[in-house]
């Protein structure tokens, strides 16, 4: 005979549980990560009596935790991507900020400079524009360096955000392999610990809005957490370490290892998406490039300027000197050669120098140069000078080498932190061309020199006064060439035609006009030349030559393709970010609707097992008064 | 679908926040007026901006060189017309003192008197100084003074042939200079393809006058000699190739034609037998020896008929080289009012390249002002929708009613 009361005490419980259950969901509204529970109640087997199955009351079945494991891995894979995506952004912004600042970017003082030397152009003997350019120098020079500083800035802060969140992601490991343990302790086959799962979840999320994850659940009810190519970062109870250590092929960079029972493996390259994710893409991509490129039009600026300047005069009457310095290419050994081996790299022609670094390896005899922007081998050679690669000269020194040593080189990196100003004295700033021409006042005919123009300033004989005269002793009609010094004839009996060339001593000159016999024009050492403006206005005119990239791309243009490739890199982000955001919006909310809380659906759940309950005790109360009834009738 | 509550408060939350960012962008963008406020925003219009910028900086640059060369011009120019006004006065002095009939002893010497008083003028102004106290006609050598004179009459350029360019265009430069040998030395003599003169030993009062060039093809710049062989017959010898009687004896007659090496002169007056007169191909000579040798002629002027010829040739040689100094002068004159126009038309070409660049880049880079608004006002509205909404909502909740 089926107990009235027993049945009631079951409902009892089972609403009891309910509304517990209930008032857990509700308490947990503002908890991140919970999940929302149900209980699971079923019927008691019923009691057979003669040929009636009479119900029992309520079993409380399970209190399940309403979740979706797809859902929740979209969730990991999205938050993976928008924290790397927002990290990038972070740090992108702030080098476009830098280098596209109306002030602090490069162009102002750029221009700055170059109307400088149009100012010295316009008036080189006055000591005002000398003392004006040289200070446009040294502003040139603090920005530049300041720049090339902010962007170091900027990379020590990634390295030391690395460091932050490895160091999070270990704590985030650690606790992981914890919970597993506890979990894998307290899990049954009916029923698991839903808070401490979704506990685990959030660890997860964190995890991976550190780093991309591959989440394996185990049949204990633990899980295994995988990164990069299938790494094992927690197995279990089992969490390894990451750790930062020196990058084998750029040994003053930070690399990032796995350790394990195997030993640290490298993971630098395999590992990817969420902040660690972003900041090695940052580092490795729009950082690199946009150093190397700043590095470029620093080197650039200072080479042309000073290849133009050393073949000036200055106020003295000598040739100019270095204007600017900047940073050399360095090569870095990887930490792992056998050999002796030193290169060493130099910039040759600044024109054919790419953004690209480049690697050397030495194997088969030969050190084989590559590209790394497009991995394409540019240059061989077994040394000891490989020349004239993109621009650069490869120089190999040292002791033997050993197959499968590799060296690293960035050719521009350092550029713009080597960039400083070596004139110093407004009188040394080199604005006129150390040759003049003149004609003999004694001419009879009309010969003249036109242009002239400096072919190689080393000339041993380069400043030695050359008379052009038609010798009345020579055929009609030609010239000798003559140093005044000497008298040694240097070229003779050379026919005339009216605009031919005459080159001698590193010079060349045009004759133009109708030459009689003795008529003589003067090439000579230009002393005393102050007013002489002709080497400031070259300088001046490399403002706006096309220069870098194979002679298509003046400073300025090499500056602002840095500008807009940060800028497209940064919005290409942002679109991205924008995209991943929404997904990530959608699966929230997907999740959110299976296992979030709502606290209408909970109020009718509290009314309706509170109304249950309260039916039950009706029930109880009636079992009872039938009781009291029964006993009555005793 | 299910909504979570905690999911529904977010969501509400972040529409109010994305209308805020929204706003803020539109705020900062409406405060700085600009369309852009990082590469990012439109990458290829912040390059495109930075190039534009770039061009604009280096035009007003250009423009600024150019207002520095028309200053150095306009002061050359004004010390031309100066040279020129004294080159004037200096020839109207000359034709007084060719005037033998009127001039006496005094009247020469007052008139050489001040022919030297201009040649010290256009000395001083052949070293003028512009206001950063450089030397305007020394060429390159701004620091030394051009001219200098031993006092005894010879003259030294002591500055280069060095032309300044100026930068006023991208491929347009102009000489904002002209060197003292340009402009004072090399002046070409006699009538600028050859010279003549009488022989200082002359007895006769033969005067050769400055004759033209007839036949160019035949011209060579060689240095000739006429010499009287009688009163009716003279030859010629080319003192160059030093080829005697190039052309046999000739009739001469006063004021005939003489020719040969495709030029034409004639001698004027009575040369005697014995006389004898230079063609010489022209050679440079600076404005202050002919002004030297202008006034050395005029103070030894006399009376005496044997100087007279000496005299009027003298005369006559200085003012045919007053007219080619003078012509020098034009040419310089009208070179500099050539680079002034230059100047003038490149300058106007820089100012509306400038314009229009500048136009260019402001419809880049400047914010539309009434589109920023009004998207501002339906932001606004916007905002405060997404405000009440988020009240109005969570103010639903089923608890109030239990």
């Amino acid at each position: 005979m089926p107990d009235i009361i027993s049945t009631s005490i079951s409902g009892l419980r089972a609403f009891q549980t309910a509304l517990a259950t209930t008032s857990h969901n509700i308490s947990n509204i503002g908890t991140e990560g919970y999940s929302r529970q149900v209980v699971e109640l079923s019927a008691r087997t019923p009691l057979g009596v003669g040929d009636f199955q009479i119900g029992q009351g309520v079993d409380l079945q399970n209190i399940e935790r309403v979740i979706d494991s797809f859902v929740t891995g979209n969730i990991r894979d999205f938050t993976s991507e928008v924290s790397r995506l927002e990290i990038f952004n972070d740090f992108a912004s702030r080098v476009e900020n830098l280098i596209a600042d109306d002030q602090g970017s490069l162009m102002p003082s750029l221009d700055n400079f170059f109307n400088a030397l149009n100012d010295l152009a316009n008036d080189p003997s006055s000591n005002a524009p000398r003392v004006a350019l040289l200070s446009a120098a040294e502003v040139l020079e603090q920005r530049i360096i300041s720049l090339g500083n902010e962007m170091q800035q900027i990379e020590q802060e990634v390295d030391e955000r690395l460091t932050f969140e490895i160091n999070e992601i270990n704590a985030i490991s650690t606790e992981l392999g914890r919970i597993n343990e506890t979990i894998s302790k307290l899990s049954s086959a009916v029923s698991q610990p839903s808070d401490l799962l979704d506990k685990r979840e959030v660890l997860l999320k964190k995890l991976a809005e550190k780093i991309t994850v591959t989440v394996v659940e185990q049949n204990d009810g633990t899980l295994n957490v995988l990164v990069g190519t299938g790494q094992l970062l927690v197995a279990g109870p089992l969490a390894q370490q990451f750790t930062l250590g020196q990058d084998q092929i750029q040994p003053d960079r930070m690399s990032v290892s796995l350790q394990s029972q195997g030993g640290s493996v490298d993971v630098t390259n395999t590992i990817s998406g969420g902040t660690i994710g972003g900041l090695l893409d940052f580092r490795g991509g729009l950082l690199d490039s946009s150093q190397n490129r700043l590095g470029r039009v620093a080197i650039a600026i200072a080479d042309t300027i000073n290849s133009q300047h050393q073949q000036g005069y200055d106020l003295n009457g000598n040739f100019g000197g270095t204007f600017f310095n900047s940073g050399t290419p360095q090569v870095l050994p990887r930490t792992t050669n056998a050999g002796a081996a030193v290169v060493s790299a130099a910039i040759s022609d600044i024109t054919a120098v790419t953004v690209s670094d480049y690697s050397v390896t030495f194997g088969g005899g030969v050190y084989t140069i590559v590209r790394l922007s497009d991995n394409v081998t540019v240059g061989a050679g077994a040394g000891p000078a490989i020349n004239n690669i993109d621009g650069m000269d490869f120089t190999i020194g040292g002791g033997a080498p050993v197959a499968g040593d590799s060296f690293y080189v960035r050719p521009t990196r350092n550029g713009a932190l080597g960039f400083n100003t070596q004139i110093t004295q407004p009188n040394l700033i080199a604005a006129a061309y150390p040759i003049r021409t003149s004609t003999s006042f004694s001419n009879i005919g009309s010969l003249d020199i036109s242009s002239s123009s400096i072919v190689d300033v080393t000339n041993a004989n380069f400043l030695d006064t050359v008379d052009i005269i038609f010798d009345p002793a020579n055929p009609a009609g030609t010239f000798d060439v003559v140093d005044r010094a000497t008298t040694a004839v240097l070229q003779n009996n050379v026919a005339y035609t009216d605009g031919m060339t005459v080159t001698q001593n590193g010079w060349t000159v045009r004759l133009n006009g109708i030459p009689q016999v003795g008529d003589t024009v003067t090439i000579e050492e230009n002393i005393g030349a102050s007013l002489d403006n002709r080497n400031a206005l070259a300088m001046a005119g490399l403002q706006t030559q096309a220069i870098l990239d194979n002679n298509t791309a003046s400073y300025q243009l090499a500056y602002s393709s840095l500008v807009s490739e940060a800028g497209a890199i940064n919005q290409q982000a942002s679109i991205n970010l924008e995209v991943e955001q929404s997904l990530l919006t959608n699966a929230i909310a997907e999740r959110e609707s299976i296992s979030g809380v709502n606290l209408d659906e909970e109020a009718a759940n509290l009314i309706k097992f509170q109304q249950a309950f309260q039916a039950m005790s009706r029930v109880v109360q009636s079992a009872n008064t039938i009781f009291d009834s029964l006993l009555a009738a005793v | 679908m299910r909504v979570s509550t905690s999911f529904l408060q977010s969501q509400g939350i972040q529409s109010i926040l994305n209308q805020q960012s929204a706003m803020s962008k539109l705020q900062d963008q409406l405060s700085t007026g600009k369309n852009f406020l990082l590469p990012s925003d439109d990458p290829s219009a912040a390059s495109r901006m930075l190039n534009l910028d770039e061009a604009i900086k280096e035009i007003s640059q250009f423009n600024d060189n150019a207002v520095f060369a028309e200053q150095r011009l306009g002061l050359e120019e004004a010390t031309l017309n100066s040279v020129e006004n004294v080159l004037q006065r200096t020839r109207e002095l000359a034709l007084q003192a060719a005037n033998t009939a009127t001039q006496s002893f005094d009247t020469r010497r007052a008139i050489a008197a001040e022919i030297r008083e201009n040649l010290q003028g256009i000395f001083d102004y052949a070293n003028t100084k512009d206001v950063n106290g450089e030397f305007l006609f020394a060429g390159f050598q701004s620091d030394t003074q051009p001219f200098t004179t031993d006092g005894a009459g010879n003259y030294t350029y002591n500055g280069d042939q060095g032309s300044v360019a100026i930068q006023i265009g991208r491929n347009r430069t102009v000489v904002s200079n002209d060197s003292g040998a340009d402009v004072f030395q090399l002046i070409r003599d006699g009538n600028g393809t050859f010279s003549v003169d009488n022989n200082a030993a002359n007895t006769g009062t033969g005067i050769i006058t400055p004759g033209s060039v007839q036949n160019p093809a035949a011209y060579q710049a060689h240095d000739f000699t006429i010499r009287i062989t009688s009163a009716t017959t003279y030859e010629v010898d080319n003192n160059t190739t030093a080829a005697v009687n190039i052309i046999g004896s000739q009739p001469l007659t006063d004021g005939g034609t003489i020719t040969f090496n495709g030029i034409e002169t004639s001698i004027v007056g009575t040369p005697q037998t014995g006389d004898s007169f230079t063609v010489r191909a022209s050679r440079n000579k600076d404005v202050f020896t002919i002004l030297e040798n202008l006034a050395t002629t005029i103070e030894s002027g006399n009376d005496d008929p044997a100087n007279t010829s000496q005299y009027s040739q003298g005369i006559n040689n200085a003012l045919n080289e007053i007219d080619q100094a003078f012509g020098k002068m034009l040419d310089v004159h009208t070179s500099i009012g050539g680079r002034l126009n230059a100047i003038e038309s490149q300058t106007e070409n820089n100012s509306a390249k400038k314009l229009q660049l500048e136009r260019i880049l402001s419809e880049i880079r400047d914010l539309d002002y009434a589109e920023a608004i009004s998207k501002m006002t339906i932001q606004t509205t916007a905002l405060q929708v997404a405000q009440q909404t988020f009240v109005k909502v969570q103010d639903l909740s089923l608890f109030k009613f239990i």
